[in-house]
């Protein structure tokens, strides 16, 4: 077990490695130039030329990378071009949102899908299914506007029963804070619900053909008994993989809906520094992000190996 | 997935009454934005500083926006716009994927080093890449197509790769690679008859995505050039009056909803009717 979690650990180094330098190599493969951008549209050929020997731009690419990923690795991750604030200090005052918005689209998310799959994988073919599988599959298709804007204009600009954006610290009024988390949680979670209906719909509905589920009915399990601790319990598996895949997606939905309802997190941190291409900002996000991304998805294959003996092999 | 048996190749083309739905406003939507410039009666930058925010009427069907222009148009327009980025990007992540996708499967020591790559890619929010690869590349439609079809890659690598590390061990293709049949040939008889299904299926995936990615970095301001009507910059412009006028932010997020809502019918369709292997068993 003990090296099981050492392999997993150790297996994060290349991904990480990889994204390091994806995100050097977006910021300097780029047609535009670094140093063009910090010195500014009025700069003058020699100003952008001293600038860039002074950043250590005229460098080797490959020393650059050395040098930035040394000083990342150290947790220094550059300062904002515009205010000269380090990166990490940005990132660490906007990231509480951000991160309130996340957990609270995944508990949405989870508590409403998987049992509305599991519900479906039951009466599968008969009329519970169809119509939760046919609110899936708009879910899924809805664009987050529609959601955002339609929950705006009828449950909050209309009633006035939720606030139409903007947010309120749970430091300083909790009840305030969830009333105004509400419809971003709605809106970036019904993709989120509706793929998660859709896993678990397929996860239970293969796990009730097992023999191990015909033996438990045969031995007279409860109808529940044989759902909830035999189906569901090997359905877990892909369900949980399914749900730590879409942490990327649901950080970068982050950034949209972050804007849409004007909540100061990571989001509308990036969308700042878009306009002022700040982007020491971007690059940090992007690292800081996948980190996260890469950090949950090897917890959730710790958790399968809890869960399942066979994957410690 | 339903348990029922997967249908006999001769009834692959039987499309059910929701696909035929999805095919059938897809080409509606098709057919408004090519024509778009016949159908209606103003351009979609044709300012009317007399009739700004107007509500839908005779003469306006779906309203005006802040400067005079017919939102009906523009949405049209944008229907252009997104249309061809959606099958741009989804031809061009598949044959890009594809290529990748088969050198994963095929050749040993390259597999290591695609699909590590392949697990940053995924690791990246692709909003977040995209806004970078655009404010750093300078803009422009390239950076913006490679930007969205970027993210989209995985799906189809790491599909092509299933396929050909399952095909490759199919006794039929041991033995015509015995008998001496070149690469070439194996991909032609072999992989594409098998792949072409699944592959469309994913196609139209990556297609409605990149409508949806298009939108979004418009959306945030580094998509389209601010002046061409796309939906993502008509979302973006109409919220500034979204309370005045909130069509100016629901006829284009909902032209957006009925072209992804479409192409996904019809991708989930054809996933049904063709595929063999229920590669994507969700």
């Amino acid at each position: 077990m003990i090296s099981f979690l050492l392999r997993r650990a150790l297996a994060t180094v290349p991904v990480i490695a990889i994204v390091m330098l994806a995100v050097f190599l977006v910021v300097h493969l780029g047609g535009s130039d670094p140093a063009r951008i910090i010195a500014g549209d009025s700069a003058g050929a020699a100003e952008v030329e001293t600038l860039r020997e002074a950043l250590g731009l005229n460098r080797p690419l490959p020393i650059q990378f050395l040098d930035w990923a040394g000083n990342t690795l150290r947790g220094d991750l550059g300062s904002s071009l515009f205010y000269g604030t380090p990166v990490v200090d940005m990132i660490s005052v906007r990231i509480g949102p951000t991160i309130a918005l996340a957990i609270g689209t995944l508990l949405f998310a989870v508590v409403l899908g998987v049992p509305m799959g599991t519900f479906a994988a039951v009466t599968a073919g008969r009329w519970p299914d169809k119509l939760l599988m046919g609110v899936a599959s708009i879910g899924f298709s809805l664009p987050i506007f529609i959601v955002a804007y339609t929950l705006v204009y009828w449950l909050a600009l209309v009633p006035g029963w939720f606030p139409v954006q903007g947010f309120t610290p749970p430091q300083t009024d909790f009840g305030q804070f969830l009333r105004g988390m509400t419809l971003p949680i709605i809106t970036l979670g019904a993709f989120y619900m509706s793929l998660f209906a859709r896993v678990s719909r397929a996860a239970v509905l293969d796990m009730l053909k097992e023999d191990f589920v015909r033996t438990a009915r045969a031995k007279g399990a409860t109808p529940l008994r044989v759902l909830t601790a035999h189906a569901l319990r090997c359905a877990a598996v892909p369900i949980i993989t399914i749900i730590g895949s879409s942490f990327a997606g649901l950080l970068g939905g982050v950034v949209v809906t972050e804007t849409l309802f004007n909540i100061p997190g990571l989001g509308r941190l990036v969308t700042e520094a878009i306009l002022k291409r700040d982007f020491p900002i971007i690059q940090g996000v992007i690292l800081v992000t996948a980190l996260i991304y890469i950090f949950v998805n090897m917890v959730v294959d710790m958790i399968y190996a809890l869960l399942d003996p066979r994957i410690r092999q | 997935m339903s348990d029922i048996a997967s249908p006999a190749p001769m009834r692959r083309l039987q499309l059910d009454p929701v696909t035929i739905f999805g095919l059938a406003v897809l080409a509606v939507l098709v057919a408004t934005a090519v024509l778009a410039p016949w159908i209606s009666p103003y351009g979609p930058t044709d300012i009317n500083p007399a009739a700004r925010l107007q509500p839908p009427s005779g003469e306006h069907w779906l309203g005006t926006d802040r400067i005079g222009r017919d939102v009906l148009t523009r949405a049209l327009h944008g229907g252009r716009i997104s249309l061809t980025v959606g099958f741009l990007v989804g031809i061009a992540v598949l044959c890009v994927g594809v290529v990748l996708g088969l050198l994963a499967g095929s050749v040993r020591w390259l597999d290591g080093l695609i699909m590590r790559v392949i697990d940053g890619i995924m690791a990246m929010p692709a909003v977040l890449v995209g806004v970078a690869m655009v404010v750093m590349w300078g803009g422009g439609l390239w950076a913006l197509l490679i930007a969205i079809g970027i993210p989209s890659l995985p799906d189809t690598v790491r599909l092509t790769r299933s396929l050909a590390l399952s095909i490759r061990t199919e006794p039929y293709v041991e033995a015509a690679r015995m008998g001496g049949t070149r690469l070439p040939m194996l991909l032609w008889r072999h992989f594409i008859p098998n792949a072409l299904a699944p592959l469309i299926v994913i196609g139209t995936y990556v297609g409605a995505n990149a409508i949806v990615a298009e939108s979004l970095l418009s959306f945030l301001g580094v998509g389209m050039p601010p002046e061409m009507p796309s939906w993502g910059n008509m979302i973006a412009e109409g919220r500034l009056a979204f309370q005045i006028a909130p069509w100016g932010v629901f006829v284009p997020a909902l032209f957006l909803t009925a072209t992804v809502l479409a192409v996904n019918l019809v991708g989930d369709g054809l996933r049904d009717s063709t595929d063999p292997l229920r590669l994507k068993s969700d």
